[in-house]
């Protein structure tokens, strides 16, 4: 209780004025005044009184100052004597203090924003309840291409739904692309992601509809009506966000689905594009979701609880296996794995985020070390201050204490401008990075307490450690009496501490270097990449795509009329040179064009190891409008199809590219030769055989620069079996032909959403987009990096020349000339900085190394790289000491040498 | 002169100042001060002055309370008095010094002894 009381009286103390002090002096007064009259009263002098009644008293001062302590809390006020102190000092060096400020803030901003990310993508876990139940199963060794993942076959899904008892929940997810028709009051149509989904997804993941309900069972069926849940955002978009909207429609593909329900604000699954949810089985065709052979799902399920991973994994595999072996000639895993749903998902963005929080790191060590330097300097200019407060009595502690107390202030300060930069850069990034959309976790990046904690106590800790080493260096009692007599009586000042500053800097170039390396070898990859030749013709090429509604092109005639019809009218657009239409994108991601096993007529089939290559349909004019040259044979003409009979199809003709002729045919002549599909054609439930011949060989394609051409066959389109269309239009050189073919497009069929309409050079730009990225922030990393040093280059030899201006003045007034100043000047600077190169080199070549997957056309010891960014280092050094040479050269030997 | 008074055992100014208190009512500082000279018959060294520092550190504790009063050439002073806590807390002090001190006396005897 009396503590209590103690600390109440002593806030008291501390914090109210204080009228006691007053009255404690009258009560001495007193007591001194009747010892005094004690005295008198025994016969002394009254001189010698006096001193009796002190003598007796004891010392009054030490009383005073012992009361102070004891009646507040000195501590506390002692922090506020510091903290104020220190303000005053940094409002009194403004220069210096935005320097450290700015360092910090820049140094900070950039890591705490790359660190939200890695904790938002990395560290967090998925937004919905019990995530770590959650596993994304894949089947196993589909085909022997060296990926072990492969996406699952509908049967093959509801093989599991059926049997599997470790999971509680299972899902399948698929992903479209829908045209989503205009409404009478105005909203245009557009293309948007729509996510088909089995009936318990939003079960399985833990997440309701907020407004109207999820699917039922009875809606996931091939012949129920339609229905779709929509995202917050088109609700609040198409709906005003009304809840009339749950008996409103929405047209997707001309299809009408009844609006069921409306997921939560941010609700991000499977993608954070998604705008609408619809059954699975209302979507994908019956003959899809029968085949065991047609990977198309990704599968999610949720774990029983008790059950742990291995056990559930040993399950869904024999089941997949089982299936497997009964039905060997299904192309079909042998089997099936399960992994935790949050290692699948993001897993790109994962290595990429980890190596960018790496490199903004070292931009946060260098800033701390630029800090550290720049603190240093003043503390070693305020030698002489410290030296005469401790010659005084001033406690060693109290010093450190008000020294670290400037240090941190300026850290908080940092910080704090750290943080709005974070804030700013961190809504930025997750706009600028390209698979930062497709990660659930991307709508939960935001600088949470956690991070702005982390980065807070970096800053401070910096403070703290720049702070406490000269603090704790000035102030030791043994370089007193030196630091009193070196910073005033000696030519060159003391250089324990300038030993030191000159590592700092050399570890910070060093630093620099290493991440200017990177930067550069990433930098001489993306060269290589947008001037590697990708087979096609990309100048001048003008794509866009659209997709045909299956309910309205449900013959394969009518799809067949739509592409000719739609062909002549392109043509027709005056600057239009030729029009290549394609069932896939002519540059593409990998894996988003389809791919089909097939076999070579009079070839024994490979027993477990089917032929698999990509296709294309395409029309007779695609390969001359794409600049994709044939080599060998011909290219198709309109009557290379199959024929308009489902049940009956004639003969058609391929085209193969000379990945596939070297795949395939790597001793034969393929041209002439017949390859068979055994496909589901037109309306036909049964599957036929289909034959092509081959009727010649065109160039390769790369689908991205740094990965070698896919064997691919392309396949008449004109046999009408591909709703999807590319469109390539070869256009006359500065011609714009964009919003005469968007208008011909209107006019033969106005609820078609035309879409991704960009020239071939833009469409480029998006597969590199990545890389651009990474690259982009990496050079931003290596130039803060860059300058950081090159300001702590700077304020190292600056400071030299100011704390040696006795010493060159005295040179000067021995006859040394300019040049010779000039020289010395330099060389103070450029040792630290070739100490900091030349153990930069090795680490550098040690991290491109590790990045060797990240490079194309560029070794890792990359010779350009490894010689220009020395020289660019050195080049910086250079100038960041010409002006403190400049200063020293113009030093005035007569005031120089009276300088103190 | 010092060597022949004893110093003063840390803490134990606190408690004969409660004591004097508890014993005589209020009191000034320099009343207390001449009290325990008194009492301890010259033996003690004091700095007078400190027992200023053992009256604020009590009254922190709430353990005296004070108010102003006049002194004996009629001038302000201030009178301290024991509270009822202060009283509670002698009493604790007094129980613990007596075993203290016993306990000091029985192993000094013991050696005086051997």
């Amino acid at each position: 209780m009396w503590r209590f009381r103690l600390l109440a009286s002593r806030l008291r103390g501390a914090f109210l004025p204080d009228p006691s002090g007053r009255e404690f002096h009258l009560e001495i007064e007193e007591h001194l005044r009747l010892l005094e009259e004690r005295f008198r009263r025994q016969g002394l002098s009254p001189a010698d009184v006096r001193l009796a009644a002190r003598r007796e008293f004891g010392g009054i001062a030490q009383l005073h100052e012992h009361l102070r302590e004891t009646r507040g809390l000195p501590f506390l006020e002692n922090l506020g004597r510091d903290l104020v102190f220190s303000l005053r000092m940094i409002r009194k060096q403004p220069g210096f203090s935005l320097m450290v400020i700015a360092i910090l803030a820049i140094g900070l901003g950039a890591n705490t924003a790359i660190f939200s990310l890695v904790n938002g993508i990395l560290l967090h876990p998925l937004p919905f309840p019990h995530p770590e139940n959650l596993v994304a199963i894949f089947e196993r060794n589909v085909l022997d291409h060296g990926i072990s993942d492969y996406s699952v076959a509908p049967a093959n899904y509801f093989d599991l739904q059926k049997q599997a008892t470790t999971l509680d929940r299972i899902a399948a997810i698929s992903y479209a692309r829908l045209n989503l028709s205009g409404t009478p009051d105005g909203a245009a149509p557009e293309r948007i992601d729509v996510c088909a989904c089995s009936a318990g997804l939003f079960d399985t993941i833990g997440t309701m509809p907020a407004v109207g309900r999820g699917f039922r069972p009875e809606e996931d069926r091939p012949d129920a009506p339609p229905v779709a849940v929509i995202s917050y955002d088109l609700w609040k978009q198409r709906f005003q966000g009304s809840p009339r909207a749950l008996s409103g429609v929405i047209k997707l593909d001309s299809r009408l689905y009844t609006v069921i329900g409306v997921m939560p604000p941010g609700f991000s699954y499977p993608a954070r594009s998604i705008q609408a949810w619809i059954p699975i089985q209302t979507w994908l065709p019956p003959v899809v979701l029968q085949a065991h052979d047609n990977h198309v799902l990704t599968v999610i399920g949720r774990l029983r609880m008790g059950v742990g991973m291995a056990q559930a994994n040993a399950e869904i595999d024999a089941i997949i296996g089982r299936y497997q072996r009964q039905h060997p000639e299904e192309v079909m895993g042998t089997g099936a794995r399960i992994v935790p749903l949050a290692d699948s998902e993001g897993k790109d963005v994962r290595k990429l985020l980890l190596f960018l929080f790496g490199a903004v790191s070292c931009v946060l060590l260098i800033a701390c070390v630029n800090v550290a330097n720049l603190l240093l300097s003043r503390a070693a200019a305020r030698r002489r201050e410290v030296s005469i407060r401790t010659a005084l009595g001033a406690a060693r502690g109290r010093i450190v204490r008000q020294l670290l107390m400037e240090s941190i202030v300026l850290s908080l300060l940092g910080g704090s401008a750290g943080m709005l930069l974070a804030l700013e850069l961190i809504n930025r990034l997750v706009d600028w990075s390209p698979g930062a959309t497709w990660v659930p976790q991307a709508v939960t990046i935001r600088p949470d307490p956690t991070v702005f904690f982390f980065s807070l106590s970096a800053a401070v800790a910096a403070g703290v450690f720049a702070g406490l080493l000269p603090a704790l260096r000035i102030t030791t009692s043994a370089d007193l009496a030196r630091n009193l007599k070196e910073t005033g009586r000696v030519a060159t000042p003391g250089r324990s501490l300038d030993r030191f500053r000159d590592i700092l800097v050399a570890s910070e170039v060093a630093l620099a270097l290493i991440l200017l390396a990177a930067a550069g070898v990433l930098i001489r990859s993306f060269g290589h990449l947008v001037t590697t030749n990708l087979g096609l013709g990309t100048s001048n090429r003008l794509i866009m795509r659209l997709s045909l509604p299956d309910t309205r092109y449900h013959e394969r005639l009518q799809v067949s009329s739509f592409l000719k019809e739609l062909t002549a009218q392109l043509q027709s657009i005056p600057g239009v040179l030729g029009v290549g239409l394609s069932s896939c994108p002519a540059i593409t991601l990998p894996g988003f064009c389809p791919d089909s096993v097939f076999q070579i007529e009079h070839r024994a089939p490979r027993a477990g190891h089917p032929m698999d290559a990509q296709y294309r349909g395409v029309n007779p004019d695609f390969f001359r409008a794409a600049g994709i040259p044939v080599l060998r044979g011909r290219a198709f003409t309109p009557s290379d199809g199959i024929g308009v009979d489902d049940k009956n199809p004639l003969p058609g003709a391929a085209v193969i590219n000379q990945a596939f002729a070297r795949e395939f045919f790597p001793t034969e002549d393929p041209i002439d030769r017949f390859i068979t599909l055994y496909w589901f054609v037109g309306n036909n439930p049964e599957r036929s055989v289909l034959r092509y011949r081959i009727v010649g060989i065109s160039g390769d394609v790369l689908e991205r620069p740094q990965t070698p051409a896919q064997p691919t066959f392309y396949l008449p389109l004109l046999d009408g079996d591909s709703t999807e269309v590319s469109i390539i239009l070869h256009t006359a050189a500065g011609g714009t032909v964009a919003g005469a073919a968007r208008s011909v497009l209107q006019k033969i069929d106005p609820d078609l959403a035309v879409f991704g309409v960009q020239s071939m050079d833009e469409s480029l730009h998006e597969t590199t987009g990545d890389r651009q990225f990474v690259m982009t922030l990496l050079a931003a990393f290596a130039g803060m990096a860059m300058v950081l040093a090159s300001v702590g280059l700077y304020g190292v030899v600056s400071w030299g020349v100011s704390q040696s201006v006795k010493e060159i003045a005295i040179r000067i007034a021995l006859g040394a000339n300019s040049g010779e100043v000039h020289r010395m000047v330099l060389l103070r600077g450029l040792r630290p900085a070739l100490l900091g190169i030349t153990t930069g080199i090795p680490a550098a070549a040690f991290l491109t190394r590790l990045m060797r997957g990240l490079l194309f056309g560029v070794r890792p010891l990359d010779p350009v790289t490894f010689t220009l960014v020395p020289l660019l280092l050195v080049t910086v050094t250079v100038l960041a000491c010409s002006l403190p040479a400049i200063r020293a050269t113009r030093v005035d030997p007569t005031t120089g040498l009276r300088v103190d | 002169m010092h060597e022949a008074r004893a110093e003063l055992l840390q803490g134990t100014l606190d408690l004969m100042v409660l004591k004097t208190l508890d014993v005589m009512g209020a009191m000034h500082g320099f009343g207390i001060a001449r009290r325990i000279e008194q009492v301890s018959a010259n033996a003690l060294h004091l700095n007078e002055g400190t027992v200023y520092a053992s009256l604020l550190r009590l009254q922190q504790k709430a353990w005296i309370s004070a108010s102003w009063g006049a002194s004996e050439n009629n001038r302000k002073a201030k009178f301290y008095a024991i509270t009822p806590s202060g009283r509670r807390q002698l009493r604790r002090e007094v129980e613990n010094w007596d075993r203290t001190a016993g306990a000091v006396g029985r192993v000094l005897d013991m050696e005086a002894g051997a």
